[in-house]
């Protein structure tokens, strides 16, 4: 089976975030950027399909930093047989764009499957995965959690809502957005990642940025924490002292 | 009718879910700004299942076999049809495991712009919305160039309560609107959640750990406190994809929803898929060493501080 | 024949009145075990041979291997008994050994081409008897005192495994016996041949040196002249068969030892844990099969006694853990003999499926047991013959990183690593966050021309209980008037843990970053909070400048009047961190500064080259505890706990310490007891009081 795993960038979760003077955007100057964490789910579910019945493996990933690089030689390393690299410098795109981009790139890339992350932190207008099987007219199915390959095509388990499940059969080529592999993704060894960047198989390929799309931000906020709770301040003691007073007062302490 | 405001709601083997009634409340409150109908669709449920849903001016049941089980595909082709037709002004949709299979795919098949992780939408001076990005660190006010769009829903946006009335709540069975054969994805089976040791739905108090509890052994720390309690541990998903507790703990939209009279979130950052199973709990207290953590959010009280000074002196305290 | 007798030519006839057949019985027996012998021989060093190579020559090496062979220091080493009688035994055989090898050479060397310089007769011979005789005693001695203590089961002679359940032992403990009942019943079979031998000789009184062999001889006259001499025939034959059987069964039993374990002293490099090998093939880094193992791995497998001082002082097996590091080398040693076709005497002892294992890691040694190991070093240090744990263990750990098999927490530390550069997942950026706590400002040495650069390390810089002595460092010195800065975010993790856990690549990513950041600000001297730190900037950096550990430059601070603590009163005990004790050697300079306060130090029992691990090395404090026995910190805190209620300080040099004691205090419910304090920390105490009362 021949696969396609389309990977993003998005701002680092770990790090605190500003806002861009204009007030419009975060400050991406001082952003650091990592994969996706779902695209890693998608790739890891990918080379667990490649270990099961072959075939190879394709990661393409949108735009010119340093971390497309790190990402996509990461994929090699694991066990991706090529990785393109789109784009010189598209900045950040909107879901839309980004699909527009994947697609386009997609036509010249012989694929039975494409696999992607369900969803993204920054994913304003749509999730990727579904904008890209909807323009190619192939069947999709988000918040994956398991793919067993079949001769018909691929079962796949997808995820609802309190830990209710579905299993279903689909005919390839076929588009799934995953939320989780089989088993968390796999570390690959520094020294292996520094082998594939002495590899070939990085190539980039030119890409139009695409149009941004009809949706704009108008304007970015940090929701100030003091919004909804009354803070405790104070050291550990005091603060444990007010929630038991508080947890009293919910009637789950008893005693005074 | 050009103008409508179109609601997909979503069902599980005809149970229309909370944030379909949500959807219609906030529909509502749209249709009060632009006097417009409030049309829900409801796909492949049987015509009962549209009882509930008072909020809407006009039910259309979509009568089909291949709908009766949720199939992306399917679905989506049905959803697609009837917004080609209908040509509404804003659809709404859930912003969940079934809905977003259906938004992207309207935005693509009808042409129209998608807004999505929205918290508000806003039609009075052009369609706007505010959203909730990176896992609720961000929230940003959104404008959308023309007169029509897609917006998909965070859940928890709207009273459930105000989306069951308010409606003219006209019901019209229909038949599926494009031929469902020959498609390329088939439902096999549901799978129900497998039971768990200890069931946190029923306990008064939850004591709950995220991912600054730094390792699975410092959950003890998390146990002691809840014997104290006399209450039980859940935790948020990366503890359970961490294999540190198991899945019948995990509260959050993939987990179970708890209203528990008191809610003590240590090191839990508050990702809008979590908060989605917990804002109801009557108390909630937060700790967190992030003083930017959305969880201080949604809490009633939050102290900003390291979990492991203050998890062991509670523990203490009602031990002592 | 000639029957020499009397006190001028005194001496013995080798095969007194054996006939041409039984001396051409007793050649032909010769024969066949040194052929076995010397099948075993070959056998090992043909195995030894399909190692990869490692140097280990050089003068030091071996005058320091002889010295610890001859002096036996490393048998006695904590265990006087049993280093006494292992030394008894040890020079009782030797003597024994070069009695024998004399007659062989006198009679079948000499007496064949040169029969006029045959020496063994006359004084020569007196002085020989006599010393024969008072070492065979002594080897007797030591074999019935090593006996004697197996009586008592010792724990570190328990077989028992901890990391399977199903397993045969049965063979260990039969070899263990066999040894001592061969060695014991040649010693007492050689004394009765000697005393029959005499008294068949009518007492010829120069033998009177021979003092036992004089005692069995006048005890045995009531045998009468011609029984006493059937009985030296009979005797003869059971004492050379017994003999010959030991030949031959040497290189097939524990007793390959006495062959393997003096080469392998000298052989040892004891440095080898704290500057690791490098990687020498990126493409098959680690050691995966035993193709990747060098002759010294090897010889180290079949140089274990099986003694259990591993065993008993690892960490990883105290609290439960499913690694014994004295398990992992008969594990080793029974994969590597069945593939190069040697069968123990007591069977094959391999665990089924061993035979032909490709892989080691997985089938042989399971991940579970390689993760265990804090790289404490506490097993290579008390090993009494040389053998290399921690680079083996190492060296399999980055075969299972290569192939992408860690767990969960250690794949959290290394992505962060990666990515942040601090195993605990924070933002780079925020590494210097902890000098805001400080009412001064911390120079930075990449524009600061610095004299000190100080190394701060991860947990010091991040970890909310670390960061508390880490400003108490930053304050003394500054009162010290110490001229230092740090790198801020410049810095990143010195990667000796995550060399240990055997991430190589991702060590030199590190220590590349470092290097250049060092090089930059081109300091005279480096200080470490972290001994973890100390050990790798010092050993596996390549740095030519002074590297050293807080306490050191601490200690010269208040050696020469900088600092003047004091004021301090009570007792307090000392915990050596693994890489300031064994793996750097500091013992001193931290009991003096802690002295310098006032407080006595009070010792445990395992203290300084053999304190006891926290259980944080080798990214063990990023991993969690899938078992459940004791962690080693609360084991260790219930070892100073019992040291008596007088001693109320817990004393650490390490930021990991201050984290892993300060947990292990609480869950051990000694809080109120004990009090885990950093040597800063209490340092910064004793000044205070000492102003206080000079106020």
């Amino acid at each position: 089976m021949n696969i396609a795993v389309l990977m993003r960038p998005v701002p680092d979760p770990v790090e605190e975030l500003e806002i861009s003077p204009d007030g419009a955007d975060l400050d991406r100057d001082y952003l650091g950027y990592v994969v996706n964490e779902f695209d890693e789910h998608a790739l890891e579910e990918g080379l667990l399909i490649k270990e099961q019945v072959g075939g190879t493996i394709t990661v393409l990933a949108p735009g010119s930093a340093d971390e497309i690089d790190d990402i996509l030689y990461t994929a090699l390393a694991k066990g991706a047989d090529r990785a393109v690299k789109l784009g010189t410098d598209v900045g950040p795109l909107s879901a839309h764009a980004l699909a527009r981009l994947f697609t386009d790139a997609l036509s010249d890339i012989d694929f039975d499957l494409v696999l992607t992350g369900v969803q993204a932190a920054d994913e304003l207008d749509g999730q990727v995965s579904v904008l890209v099987a909807s323009m190619l007219r192939l069947p999709h199915i988000s918040v994956v959690t398991a793919t067993e390959p079949i001769a018909a095509g691929v079962r796949v388990t997808k995820e609802f809502w309190a830990g209710i499940t579905a299993d279903y059969e689909v005919t390839l080529p076929a588009v799934l957005g995953v939320q989780a592999a089989r088993q968390a993704p796999r570390y690959v060894a520094i020294s292996r990642i520094r082998q594939a960047q002495q590899g070939e198989g990085l190539v980039e390929a030119d890409a139009v940025p695409p149009e941004r799309g009809s949706v704009r931000i108008t304007a970015v906020r940090l929701p100030e924490a003091e919004d909804g709770a009354e803070m405790l301040g104070g050291d550990a003691e005091a603060a444990a002292e007010r929630i038991i007073e508080i947890l009293r007062a919910a009637g789950v302490v008893q005693g005074g | 009718m050009a103008n409508e405001i179109f609601v997909v709601t979503e069902h599980l083997a005809g149970e229309v879910t909370e944030s379909s009634l949500e959807l219609l409340a906030m529909g509502r409150s749209l249709a009060a700004t632009t006097g417009a109908p409030v049309v829900a669709a409801l796909i492949g449920a049987p015509p009962a299942a549209a009882a509930t849903l008072g909020g809407a001016d006009l039910v259309l049941v979509v009568g089909d076999p291949h709908l009766s089980e949720f199939n992306p595909e399917a679905h989506a082709a049905v959803v697609v049809a009837l917004v080609n037709e209908r040509e509404p002004a804003i659809v709404l949709v859930p912003y969940t495991s079934i809905g977003m299979d259906l938004a992207s795919a309207i935005s693509v098949g009808c042409e129209l712009p998608l807004v999505s992780y929205c918290r508000r939408v806003t039609a009075a001076g052009g369609l706007a919305a505010t959203c909730q990005l990176h896992a609720g660190k961000v929230e940003a006010d959104v404008a959308v160039q023309g007169d029509r769009a897609v917006f998909a829903v965070l859940s928890g946006s709207a009273s459930a309560d105000d989306g069951r009335v308010g409606g003219a709540h006209a019901v019209e069975e229909i038949a599926s609107p494009v031929d469902l054969s020959g498609g390329k994805i088939t439902f096999i089976e549901f799978h129900e959640p497998v039971g768990g040791d200890v069931d946190i739905t029923a306990a008064d108090v939850l004591v709950v750990v995220g991912r600054g509890i730094d390792s699975g052994e410092n959950i003890e720390l998390a146990d002691e406190l809840a014997a104290a309690l006399g209450g039980a541990v859940a935790a948020s998903r990366p503890i359970i994809d961490q294999g540190w507790l198991p899945k019948s703990r995990q509260v959050g939209k993939s987990g179970l929803t708890v209203k528990p009279k008191a809610y003590l979130a240590f090191g839990v950052s508050g990702a809008p898929e979590h908060v989605e199973g917990m804002r109801d709990s009557s108390t909630i207290v937060a700790v967190n060493s992030d003083p930017q953590a959305p969880i201080f959010g949604v809490a009633h009280y939050g102290w900003v501080g390291d979990l492991f000074d203050i998890l062991p002196e509670l523990t203490d305290r009602l031990e002592g | 024949m000639v029957l020499a007798v009397g006190e001028a030519d005194a001496g013995r006839e080798v095969f007194l009145g054996f006939g041409p057949v039984s001396i051409a019985v007793f050649y032909g027996l010769t024969l066949i075990a040194l052929v076995w012998f010397t099948r075993g021989v070959v056998l090992r060093v043909r195995k030894y041979r399909r190692g990869g190579p490692v140097s280990r020559v050089g003068w030091q090496r071996l005058a320091r291997g002889l010295a610890d062979v001859f002096s036996q220091r490393t048998v006695g080493r904590r265990d006087r008994y049993v280093g006494i009688a292992h030394g008894l035994v040890f020079w009782g055989f030797l003597v024994l050994f070069v009695g024998t090898a004399i007659i062989a050479v006198d009679e079948d060397i000499l007496g064949l081409v040169k029969p006029e310089w045959q020496f063994w007769h006359g004084a020569f011979y007196v002085a020989y008897a006599l010393t024969l005789d008072v070492f065979g005693v002594a080897f007797i001695a030591g074999l019935l005192m090593l006996g004697w203590r197996r009586r008592a089961r010792p724990p570190r002679l328990d077989y028992a495994r901890v990391d399977r359940d199903t397993y045969d032992r049965s063979g260990y403990a039969l070899d263990d016996r066999a040894f001592l009942a061969i060695l014991v019943f040649l010693g007492a079979s050689g004394y009765l041949l000697e005393g029959f031998r005499i008294a068949a000789t009518d007492f010829p009184s120069f033998e009177r040196v021979s003092l036992v062999g004089w005692a069995v001889a006048s005890a045995s006259t009531f045998l009468g002249s011609s029984g006493v001499d059937t009985a030296r025939v009979v005797t003869w034959w059971i004492h050379t068969g017994a003999a010959l059987a030991f030949v031959a069964y040497l290189p097939y039993s524990k007793g390959v030892h006495m062959l393997t374990d003096p080469v392998d002293l000298i052989v040892t490099d004891r440095t080898s844990a704290r500057s690791l090998p490098p990687v020498e093939d990126l493409t098959r880094p680690g050691i995966g099969s035993l193709e990747a193992m060098t002759w010294k791995h090897l010889l180290d497998f079949d140089a274990c006694t099986k003694c259990g001082r591993c065993h008993e002082v690892c960490p990883a097996r105290a609290s439960g853990a499913p690694l014994s590091p004295r398990d992992l080398v008969l594990d080793l040693r029974e994969l590597a003999d069945s593939n190069a076709g040697i069968r123990l005497w007591y069977g094959p002892g391999a665990e089924p499926g061993f035979a032909g294992a490709g892989e080691i890691p997985g089938p042989v040694i399971a991940p579970a047991t390689l993760w265990a190991c804090t790289t404490c070093m506490a097993c290579m240090e008390t090993c009494p013959v040389g053998i290399e744990h921690v680079p083996l263990i190492v060296g399999m750990r980055r075969h299972l990183v290569d192939a992408g098999e860690v767990n969960a927490g250690l794949q959290d530390a290394f992505q962060a690593l990666a990515k942040g550069g601090n195993s605990l997942g924070k933002p780079a950026k925020l590494r210097a966050r902890w000098t805001r706590g400080l009412d001064f400002e911390v120079a930075d040495a990449r524009t600061d021309e610095v004299e000190t650069l100080w190394f701060v390390g991860d947990y010091a810089s991040f970890h909310a209980r670390a960061i508390g002595v880490t400003q108490a460092v930053a304050r003394l010195y500054r009162r010290a008037g110490i001229d230092y800065g740090i790198l801020h975010d410049g810095e990143r993790n010195a990667g000796n843990d995550v060399r240990r856990a055997g991430e190589e690549g991702l060590f030199e990513m590190l220590r590349d970053h470092n290097l250049a950041a060092v090089a930059a600000a081109a300091p005279t001297r480096i200080v470490t909070t972290d001994p973890h730190s100390l050990n790798t900037l010092r050993h596996e950096y390549g740095l030519d400048i002074e590297i050293l550990h807080y306490t050191q430059v601490l200690d010269d601070a208040v050696t020469r009047g900088l600092l003047n603590p004091g004021g301090l009163v009570g007792r307090a005990t000392y915990h050596d961190p693994c890489y300031l004790g064994r793996y750097a050697g500091e013992y001193e300079a931290p009991r003096r500064l802690i002295r310098a306060t006032g407080l006595e130090v009070v010792e445990m029992g395992r203290c300084r080259e053999n304190s006891f691990c926290c259980g944080a090395g080798g990214v063990r404090i990023s991993m969690v505890d899938e078992w459940e026995g004791e962690r080693p910190a609360e084991n260790r805190i219930r070892e100073a706990v019992a040291l008596g209620d007088d001693v109320r300080w817990f004393v650490v040099a390490c930021p990991k310490d201050v984290v892993m004691y300060t947990d292990a205090v609480k869950s051990t419910g000694n809080e109120d007891r004990l009090e885990v304090i950093d040597i800063a920390e209490l340092l910064e105490r004793a000044l205070t009081t000492e102003e206080a009362l000079v106020d």
